[in-house]
């Protein structure tokens, strides 16, 4: 299952896998990095958004070569989907906010205690 | 029966003004105008518009009391009155000259023909002395505001230039010196003030911690300075504490003595009494007008009949310093002083306003001055500074001679030279001199203005840098806040780290909003950490409850701070102990006040792996207790921490603290008994392995004990050294010499100089990471341009109430200090939004300006650290 995020939009893929489209135009393969959940699902996102959490930016950016840095797409075994997606949004979020844009970031009082942690994890 | 004495009036001097001023019920002391002091030559103001005055003084007494106050607080210029000035003081004698010190018969005399200033004076002395009896303070107080009021401090411009104006004072002194025994003393007492006024700002400091602490003896003390039989008692609430007036009369003697000749009769005055008052007065810029004095003294002298030599002098002294009011102008002083002589011709002097300014004043030079005079000048002069200066508690401290056992050898020590050879110390210093000594440095950003002040320049930023405008609010703070906020619908903690535990815990401590409920989650199970930074609203009950599910075998941090309702010494037997804390490194029980040597015993003992041990302010232990702790734990226990523990004496833990071998940490913050013998002794058995010194408010500990830790602890990483005022820039020499490692330091209301922190950065700078120079005032731009120079790696930089600390200043060193992220400016009102705006360092946080959020410069503990601050805790090891 593929989810690529940067426009939030969402459509039934086929066989009744989730689809997040792209809303934005094309987005190339050195731009964007892949991140994927404990379920397997893997969300396809810029690598900008993706520097905000501190964590995933070292690994980047490290002198040292990363698999992750080569092929493109990390692994987080211990952070669920529901919890994954929202990080992604933060991410953008976070962007927009920088930019200017301030708005609010709702968070689900249910998800709070696991996306904290990831957060935490994630240095974001 | 008042004797009226048979005196001319002098010539009013601007008698209108006082008039006026009496009218609007302000009293307003100020320095005469030019348009005074022609008026002085005017024929005296009749006696008619004294009762006038009287009345009007009488009727507004408290008004003007408290005007007189608030007036001399501020440096207005009034008119001021010669004439009135003199027959205040005139009638100050006649007041007085009944010899009962009671309002009424003081009060009574006020019924001559003297202008309202001096009926002020006399109501106000009337209060002080009525008064004095119930609150001594009272009296002090009233007595300091009407000597202040009545002070005249002097112009000065300067010694060298007021040849003129000490000859006319000189001849003024002259004419009035009729040496009396009361005279004298009189004058040795303002000659005293004189000295003490002008004199240093420790002297004004160390005056006006007597006068303000200890009022009433005090200012009734130096009042009689120089009597044998003094007795202040009659005076009402001066008498009282003979060790204040020991104290008093040795620091006044010794002040007189080493001030003042000890010449007392004599026609005219003495020329080393000018010497030392003019030089005094250039420091303060003060200048009393001795002959008043003398003109009082001869008043009084000729009321024999007064039967309380106290009441003489203060009623001296209260004339003197109605005589000191003094104009400020250069060209009024010359006439002034002329208008004075005429005055004195009446023995009668001198302005009412007093205006008590710290700048400079003109001061003549007085050329022949007697000793008693300048004791009365010193003595309100030291009344005025009192008002002016505030009680520095450390300042009174440091006078007292210290009589401890260390004070011999570790005070010659520190009088010593630092070093016998240029150490790093010598040579930063001298590098740090001849910097000054250059007018003009670019590289150093270093430069002097037309003023001749040096001063940094540095020049901010052009643009504007946009993202650094708000920083992104992080997920984990939004998570956080959420938490904090819906605490109560958490079910359960587990699988949550540490960290994360910790940081709400103390988010919800700090916002009250703690309880029972949240409490369990973080106990049950197995945790391996429990911080609560604020267990204030736990009770025994709840804690008894919760601890029950408490599985303490993997736990190693246990922080219940301010515990002190809910440990009690059976609760921690029914919890802890009888749980028993087999793998527990760091325990916290902070503000534990129900604890006593018998629970912390049977703490210890339940505690094997014990390293880290903080009892801040449990205020029930003792001596037992610490070697309690020594004797188990001797051989692991790596941090103790022991601030506030009022009951600890130093010298009877110190055998404990021998035994603690692996010491690194040691905080005795605010144990007031820790003294230079104590550190001597302590250093030298365990100093190799101090890393952490807390000193804080230890405030015997001289520069000797800087010395001993710069020479023994050779590891040494931080150093609080906050209020201990003893220290001066030998200590921080030392420190300089020493100490390679040390990356935190703490200085807060310390009198160290400005070239002395800034060598000290030369040679440390590199390691520093954290400084703070909370209040140490003298920092200045040498220290700027080390910090810029040296200190690369400096993380958090406190300057607050470092008011020499420009935005330039600032901008220079955020922009050279790249590693800077934390800087505090409390206090610093100077700096204004060109550093704010301009400074180029992305990461830098500056906390203590108006809008700059000023809670997160709390220091945040830092929860990724392990349990110790300076070790790592192997598991295996028990």
């Amino acid at each position: 299952m593929v989810c690529v995020l940067p426009g939030l939009g969402r459509e039934k893929g086929k066989e009744g896998e989730e689809r997040v489209v792209a809303s934005a135009g094309k987005m190339r393969k050195e731009d964007t990095l892949k991140l994927i959940s404990a379920e397997g699902f893997e969300f396809v996102v810029d690598r900008k958004a993706a520097m905000v959490s501190q964590t995933i930016r070292n690994m980047l950016t490290s002198p040292g070569s990363f698999s992750e840095t080569e092929h493109g797409e990390v692994t987080f075994p211990e952070i669920s989907t529901t919890i994954l997606e929202k990080i992604c949004q933060y991410f953008y979020w976070s962007l927009q906010y920088a930019s200017g844009k301030e708005t609010e970031f709702h968070i689900e009082p249910e998800l709070t205690l696991e996306l904290m942690m990831a957060a935490n994890y994630l240095h974001t | 029966m008042p004797v009226l004495r048979s005196r001319e009036i002098p010539p009013a001097l601007a008698s209108t003004s006082s008039l006026k001023t009496l009218k609007k019920g302000i009293f307003e002391p100020s320095t005469p105008n030019k348009s005074d002091v022609p008026s002085s030559k005017q024929s005296p103001p009749t006696t008619n518009s004294s009762p006038d005055i009287l009345r009007l003084a009488s009727n507004s007494s408290s008004t003007r009391r408290r005007s007189l106050r608030l007036a001399s607080k501020s440096n207005s210029t009034e008119t001021a009155v010669d004439s009135s000035v003199s027959r205040r003081t005139f009638r100050r004698g006649t007041v007085i000259d009944e010899g009962s010190p009671t309002a009424g018969g003081i009060q009574g005399k006020c019924a001559f023909d003297r202008d309202a200033v001096g009926i002020e004076i006399v109501n106000r002395f009337d209060d002080l002395v009525s008064s004095s009896m119930r609150n001594r303070v009272t009296v002090s107080d009233s007595i300091e505001a009407m000597v202040e009021d009545c002070a005249i401090p002097m112009p000065m411009e300067g010694i060298g230039s007021a040849g003129d104006r000490e000859a006319e004072v000189l001849e003024r002194m002259e004419f009035e010196a009729n040496a009396r025994d009361i005279v004298t003393k009189g004058k040795r007492k303002s000659g005293d003030m004189l000295d003490l006024t002008p004199g240093k700002k420790e002297h004004d400091r160390r005056e006006n911690g007597y006068l303000s602490l200890r009022s009433g003896a005090r200012i009734a003390k130096r009042i009689w300075e120089g009597r044998k039989d003094l007795n202040c008692d009659e005076l009402g609430g001066s008498g009282g504490d003979s060790v204040h007036e020991k104290e008093v009369m040795a620091e006044d003697k010794k002040r007189k003595g080493v001030q003042i000749g000890e010449s007392d009769e004599g026609g005219g005055s003495k020329m080393d009494n000018d010497s030392i008052v003019n030089a005094l007065n250039a420091v303060k810029g003060r200048r009393k007008l001795t002959r008043e004095e003398k003109g009082k003294g001869k008043l009084v002298r000729d009321e024999p009949s007064l039967k309380d030599d106290g009441l003489d002098d203060l009623e001296l002294r209260l004339g003197i310093h109605i005589d000191l009011n003094v104009p400020v102008e250069t060209d009024s002083d010359m006439d002034h002083g002329k208008s004075i002589e005429n005055a004195a011709m009446n023995s009668v002097h001198l302005e009412v306003d007093q205006v008590i300014r710290d700048d400079k004043w003109s001061y003549p030079y007085i050329a022949d001055h007697k000793s008693s005079i300048r004791d009365d000048f010193k003595d309100i002069a030291r009344k005025n500074a009192a008002r002016l200066a505030h009680f520095n508690a450390q300042e009174e401290e440091a006078n007292h001679v210290n009589s401890d056992a260390e004070g011999d050898q570790p005070s010659e020590e520190a009088v010593l030279e630092i070093e016998d050879w240029p150490g790093p110390f010598s040579t930063a210093m001298k590098i740090i001199k001849d910097r000054a000594k250059k007018v003009y440095d670019p590289l150093q950003n270093l430069s002097v203005n037309q003023n001749g002040v040096a001063s940094v320049s540095w020049s901010p930023r052009k643009e504007k840098v946009l993202e650094w405008q708000k920083p992104v609010p992080s997920l984990q703070d939004l998570c956080m806040a959420i938490l904090a906020k819906n605490a109560d619908a958490i079910k359960s903690l587990e699988c949550v780290p540490d960290v994360i535990r910790h940081k709400l815990s103390q988010m919800l401590c700090d916002s009250r909003k703690m309880n029972g409920h949240f409490f369990d989650l973080l106990v049950q199970g197995s945790p391996s950490e429990i911080r609560l930074r604020d267990c204030s609203w736990l009770t025994e009950e709840q804690f008894l409850r919760s601890f029950e599910g408490c599985n303490t075998n993997s736990l190693t941090v246990l922080q219940l701070d301010q515990c002190g309702r809910c440990m009690p010494d059976y609760t921690l037997l029914a919890t802890l102990v009888r749980k028993s804390l087999p793998v527990v490194t760091s325990i916290s029980l902070k503000g534990a006040c129900r604890l006593s040597d018998d629970g912390l015993s049977a703490l210890i003992s339940s505690a094997p792996a014990l390293r880290s041990i903080n009892l801040s302010q449990c205020s029930l232990l003792t001596a037992v207790g610490i070697s309690a702790i020594a004797e188990s734990l001797g051989s692991i226990l790596r941090e103790l921490y022991l601030d506030d523990c009022q009951t600890l004496d130093a010298m009877c833990i110190l055998p404990a603290l021998k035994k603690l071998k692996q010491l690194e940490v040691l905080s005795l913050a605010g144990i007031q008994s820790v003294s230079d013998k104590f550190m001597r002794e302590f250093i030298c058995s365990n100093g190799h392995n101090m890393k952490q010194l807390v000193l804080t408010n230890c405030v015997k500990l001289t520069d000797f004990s800087l010395k001993v830790i710069a020479e023994t602890c050779s590891e040494i990483c931080a150093l609080d050294l906050v209020n201990m005022y003893k220290l001066t820039d030998v200590g921080i020499g030392h420190l300089a010499n020493g100490c390679q490692a040390i990356r935190t330091l703490k200085l807060c209301r310390n009198t160290f100089s400005d070239e002395a922190i800034a060598a000290f950065l030369e040679t440390h700078g590199e390691s520093l990471r954290e400084l703070s120079l909370n209040n140490v005032s003298k920092v200045g731009h040498h220290t700027v341009i080390s910090l810029a120079r040296c200190c690369r790696n400096l993380h958090s930089l406190d300057v607050s109430w470092c008011r020499n600390m420009t935005d330039d200043a600032l901008g220079l060193i955020a922009d050279s200090c790249l590693s800077l992220r934390v800087l505090k400016i409390f206090g610093c009102t100077q700096v204004t939004r060109k550093f704010l705006d301009g400074h180029s360092n992305p990461c830098l946080q500056v906390t203590g300006m108006k809008l700059t959020p000023i809670l997160e410069h709390l220091k945040e503990p830092d929860f990724q650290q392990g349990p110790l601050l300076y070790s790592v805790v192997s598991p295996s090891s028990s």
